[in-house]
């Protein structure tokens, strides 16, 4: 994820796509997060702020699989559509949750809040799907 | 068409002059900004003017994954093997698509030969292991009928919508309530726990402990062990904590009803 990224680029409006990094960015800006990833549906990794230690290919391959099982799986059994997922293991936590590009995963380290971190979580895939909505409406491109 | 169009587009290039690559090379650059249905119509003029394409197949493939286009996805990485029967990113985006559908013994096959052709293939590899997990998860032991009819006599929480008690390979010893669609709802659950496990220790942080899948019907609390996965669905308001704490609760009686 593109942290550093400007919100809007100097003398034009905010596109879609600075809005978009701007949300992500701040997403790995919370405490206890160690990094994210912007990943299409097909797996490509749009954004990614991961840790070196963390190889990016495999862990969004898994991610993706994840995302389209919990999509399609809650669809085809007419469960309603998942916001938001976390997984907890001893060292860990990772979140995963649907954008409109696809979906978003963060990594957060043991001592994190996950609670804390799952309400930011959520309003920022809502925020995402705001801005995406407000690109559209505004002609603002990616 | 007249001569001249014809063999300009035999030269692989539109009538303002752009040539397929240069179109795909457009699309590229969309698809890594997440312009998904731009960078789709640009390919779809790259492959009129070069059909057989492997790049551009290979990339509409993607862009319908991307726009979550399963069939369309399926076809275009099909007429990439057909032009090259051993590209190996044409069959992990088919086992992506057989592993969506539950399809785990094709998913794991095209895994196979992609590794083959490609063995430094970290996405194959990881996709590789969680398929083969999920084919390997161990079942609900025997004996669950007596096992059902204890644990259907423990108490679940009050506002409890669901609860399913699994084998790690989705196999279902307890369900409430008993619906009809409870034993492809286990199956999703398992893999969905198998997934989340994957993914945890891809990223080092070690296997499975617990998840919490939060959907407008209701929140599902997981906890898991590998070998039994409990599912538990409460109202979709219920604060993590207190979900959480409810579902360790009923992990601890109904491990210990199940061992009994």
């Amino acid at each position: 994820m593109s942290t550093g990224a400007p919100a809007v680029p100097p003398g034009n409006a905010p596109t879609r796509a600075a809005a978009v990094r701007s949300i992500l960015g701040e997403l790995a800006r919370i405490s206890g997060v160690r990094g994210g990833l912007l990943i299409a549906s097909d797996g490509f990794v749009i954004a990614s702020s991961l840790p070196a230690d963390v190889a990016v290919e495999p862990l969004a391959a898994l991610a993706t699989t994840l995302g389209r099982e919990l999509e399609l799986g809650t669809g085809k059994l007419n469960r309603g559509m998942v916001s938001s997922a976390y997984f907890v293991a001893d060292e860990g936590t990772v979140f995963v949750g649907p954008s409109p590009m696809g979906f978003v995963l963060l990594l957060a380290d043991r001592a994190a809040d996950v609670a804390a971190i799952r309400g930011d979580f959520r309003r920022a895939l809502d925020t995402l799907q705001m801005a995406w909505r407000a690109g559209d409406h505004t002609g603002g491109r990616l | 068409m007249g001569v001249l169009t014809r063999v300009w587009r035999r030269l692989g290039r539109s009538r303002r002059g752009v040539s397929s690559v240069e179109l795909l090379q457009r699309a590229e650059r969309l698809r890594r900004e997440g312009r998904f249905e731009d960078g789709a119509a640009l390919v779809s003029d790259a492959l009129k003017l070069d059909p057989r394409s492997v790049l551009g197949q290979l990339l509409a493939g993607y862009f319908h994954a991307a726009l979550r286009n399963a069939d369309g996805a399926r076809a275009a990485f099909r007429t990439v093997l057909s032009l090259d029967p051993e590209h190996p990113r044409a069959m992990l985006g088919l086992a992506r698509i057989a592993f969506e559908h539950g399809e785990m013994g094709p998913a794991q096959e095209l895994l196979e030969r992609a590794v083959r052709v490609y063995p430094d293939f970290p996405e194959a590899i990881a996709l590789l292991e969680a398929t083969r997990a999920v084919g390997a998860a161990p079942p609900a032991a025997a004996g669950s009928a007596s096992v059902t009819a204890r644990l259907a006599q423990i108490a679940r929480p009050d506002g409890a919508r669901e609860c399913l008690f699994l084998g790690a390979d989705g196999a279902v010893v307890f369900a409430h309530p008993a619906t009809a669609t409870r034993d492809a709802l286990g199956a999703h659950l398992a893999r969905v726990a198998t997934l989340g496990g994957a993914t945890l220790a891809r990223a080092g942080l070690g296997p499975l402990r617990r998840a919490c899948i939060v959907a407008n019907p209701g929140t599902t609390f997981l906890v898991a062990d590998g070998r039994h996965v409990l599912a538990l669905t409460l109202g979709p308001d219920v604060a993590a904590a207190a979900g959480e704490r409810q579902a360790a609760d009923l992990w601890a009686r109904f491990t210990a009803a199940a061992a009994a």
